[in-house]
């Protein structure tokens, strides 16, 4: 039975992986408009997280082979595959919740490292600089050294941070994996499928996360990663504004200053037409009242000149 | 382990079965067009500056005759169509089959032009625009509003600084003790540095907010999530429903950065509304001004904004006030789209708006 299950997976998933690569190109053949690539990044997402589920399926059937039924230490053993291919989707969503590519960071410390290394062995690489220097007097005060010591340093402490965010997330795994023990021996129903395992699991782990965000440790650490983001993002924005401003163009902290005083201008008009709006209710009551005056006068005239 | 009771005959039919419906997903994925959402018919009153009032007309729902109108103010965080994500499950769509006309505030997406839009622009202009606008075109000189989520916060100052507007107020899953141990939002980012996320984006990234939402619960919204979506890839009907509401998940607008830091100062930070100490603009909210009728409605298992949190309320209105709760037995989604959740929540708010009548 295993081996049939093992072959039937392997050709199921080459036939989806066919089926993702002609979509894929019946894709680029439409127009751009008519692209449906969410679907198609939905039915990838969909096929990565369907294998995951059916290859721990597999393995779990591997080992039920020659047993009568489960046992704890097969279960650890089990638990233990599962804990590594949760810790690798923990990272990943870590990844992408801080919304940081490692490959830049590796390229950007490389281009550093590179310039570092012109500035020091390439007398012709000063010549140019110089030359520039020389051509653009605003450029320099640039110090490109300290400027690559600033981002290395933001990206260490970046790095430093997600090492102790990512201590916190084994930390919530094992909390994670406990629970789930716990769970599964306490159920009040029998698990018979892979889908209730899974249930169960999903349940223990969004538990222990959210256990853990209630503590300090985990605020403090979430905090340092998403400031040690920030810092970085504001840092090379800083960088694109002294570049924008010293070849006279237009930079974002300007551009800032300008809707400022666009939106001061704007709550100015907007009270000004409010003082109008209120005036002019004014102006019809005085009118309607004048208007009844006038009435009143005529009248009064009119009875002024019957009594004469 | 006694409770696991997996055979391999019975993973071995689970897995086919799981791989057999990932292709009926696949084939299904492929057929579905654009994923559509708030499709009920409706008429835009009024547009300025990205804001737009839609106007619901009640008369194609019933043919009973038409009930007080009501106006929705929804949060600034994610969109209203929220309300209108499905025709089978629209909110919007069962209030309108109870006889209310609706005025829907649409707060669009702020720019980088918006982003010194504070909670008084928000108030004090968009809202008071919008309710004017509504009243004028019901013929009306007051109006029922209901608040949802962030919202309802937004409604209650309004309530409280123009309370000769207001004929009814309905809050919908409105937080008002931003404290409550539970509340696991303020604790993910209490220790987060506001002014650096503004100081660096300008206006807050939507992003930013759908992916710390999505970090409450983690495994859910992902591996869970992506599973499900093959159950949900069975037919056309229900990836369509699943579809819109990861559409609408993902549709999270920037927030203009001087109403986002007012609102986190005032609200998350400081807790105002509970110390008596909200101020918009140069206006303080004396919740004790309030006059109208209030409908607290809110879900039990609401991990975004606790029961707790919403049913504080009670205690800041004045002792006279004629306040009611309303607890469905829902998260904070599924107030407004849950089946079971539409068969009670519209009919009840109906029912209270029209106890007086």
């Amino acid at each position: 039975v295993i081996g049939d299950l093992k072959n039937q997976l392997d050709a199921f998933y080459q036939q989806q992986n066919q089926l993702l690569s002609d979509w894929l190109h019946s894709v680029g053949q439409t127009e751009p408009h008519d692209s449906p690539m969410d679907a198609l990044n939905l039915a990838t997402k969909m096929v990565t997280q369907s294998e995951a589920f059916a290859r721990i399926g597999a393995t779990l059937l591997e080992r039920l082979q020659n047993k009568d039924g489960w046992d704890a230490e097969g279960l650890d053993s089990i638990i233990a595959d599962f804990e590594q291919l949760i810790h690798h989707t923990a990272l990943d969503q870590l990844k992408s919740a801080t919304q940081f590519d490692s490959k830049w960071q590796t390229a950007f410390i490389k281009l550093i490292q590179q310039s570092e290394q012109l500035t020091q062995q390439q007398p012709w690489f000063q010549s140019a600089k110089n030359a520039w220097e020389a051509l653009l007097p605003n450029l320099n005060h640039i110090n490109w050294h300290s400027r690559t010591t600033r981002i290395v340093q933001l990206t260490e402490a970046y790095r430093a941070a997600i090492s102790l965010y990512a201590i916190e997330y084994e930390r919530i795994t094992e909390s994670a994996i406990a629970r789930f023990k716990v769970s599964i021996s306490k159920s009040e129903s029998p698990i018979e499928s892979l889908k209730s395992l899974h249930d169960h699991w999903v349940a223990a782990y969004d538990g222990a996360h959210a256990e853990a965000i209630l503590s300090d440790t985990y605020q403090a650490t979430y905090a340092a990663v998403t400031h040690a983001y920030l810092d970085l993002t504001e840092y090379s924005q800083r960088l694109m504004n002294e570049t924008f401003e010293q070849f006279g163009l237009c930079t974002q902290s300007g551009m800032t200053k300008v809707f400022e005083r666009q939106h001061a201008t704007r709550k100015e008009l907007l009270s000004v037409q409010k003082a109008l709006k209120e005036q002019q209710v004014l102006n019809d009551t005085l009118a309607k009242q004048l208007a009844d005056l006038e009435h009143k006068v005529m009248i009064l005239a009119t009875h002024s000149i019957d009594d004469q | 382990m006694k409770n696991v009771s997996l055979t391999p005959l019975n993973l071995h039919t689970e897995i086919l079965d799981h791989l057999t419906r990932l292709s009926t997903a696949h084939m299904t994925l492929q057929q579905l067009d654009e994923i559509d959402t708030a499709n009920t018919a409706c008429e835009i009153l009024y547009e300025h500056e990205g804001l737009a009032l839609r106007y619901y007309d009640a008369s194609p729902f019933t043919n009973a005759p038409k009930k007080a109108p009501i106006f929705i103010c929804y949060a600034l965080v994610n969109r209203w169509y929220m309300l209108d994500l499905d025709p089978d499950r629209s909110f919007v769509q069962h209030l309108l089959a109870e006889g209310h006309d609706l005025y829907v505030l649409d707060w669009g997406y702020p720019d980088v032009t918006d982003q010194f839009l504070d909670l008084s622009d928000y108030i004090d202009d968009r809202l008071a625009t919008g309710i004017e606008q509504a009243c004028n075109h019901a013929d009306i000189s007051k109006i029922n509003l209901l608040g949802v989520c962030q919202g309802g916060v937004l409604a209650l100052c309004f309530s409280a600084l123009y309370p000769k507007r207001i004929n009814r107020l309905i809050l919908c899953v409105t937080p008002v003790d931003f404290h409550t141990p539970d509340n696991a939002l303020r604790a993910l980012t209490h220790q987060i540095d506001a002014v650096k996320l503004s100081n660096t984006f300008g206006n807050i990234p939507g992003r930013f907010l759908s992916q710390t939402f999505a970090h409450l619960t983690p495994l859910k919204q992902s591996i869970d999530k992506q599973l499900h979506l093959i159950s949900a890839c069975q037919n056309t009907t229900s990836a369509k429903r699943f579809l819109r509401m990861e559409k609408w998940i993902n549709d999270c607008p920037d927030q203009a950065a001087a109403a986002f830091l007012e609102f986190q100062n005032l609200c998350f930070k400081d807790n105002a509304l509970m110390s008596n100490c909200m101020k918009i603009g140069s206006q303080a909210i004396d919740l004790k001004a309030l006059k109208s009728p209030v409908l607290n409605v809110f879900g039990k298992h609401d991990h975004l904004v606790p029961p707790a949190s919403s049913k504080a309320l009670k205690g800041l209105l004045p002792a006279n006030i004629d306040y009611s709760e309303y607890e469905v037995e829902a998260g904070h989604i599924g107030v407004f789209v849950s089946a079971k959740s539409l068969k009670t929540v519209p009919a009840h708010i109906s029912k209270w708006l029209c106890s007086d009548e």
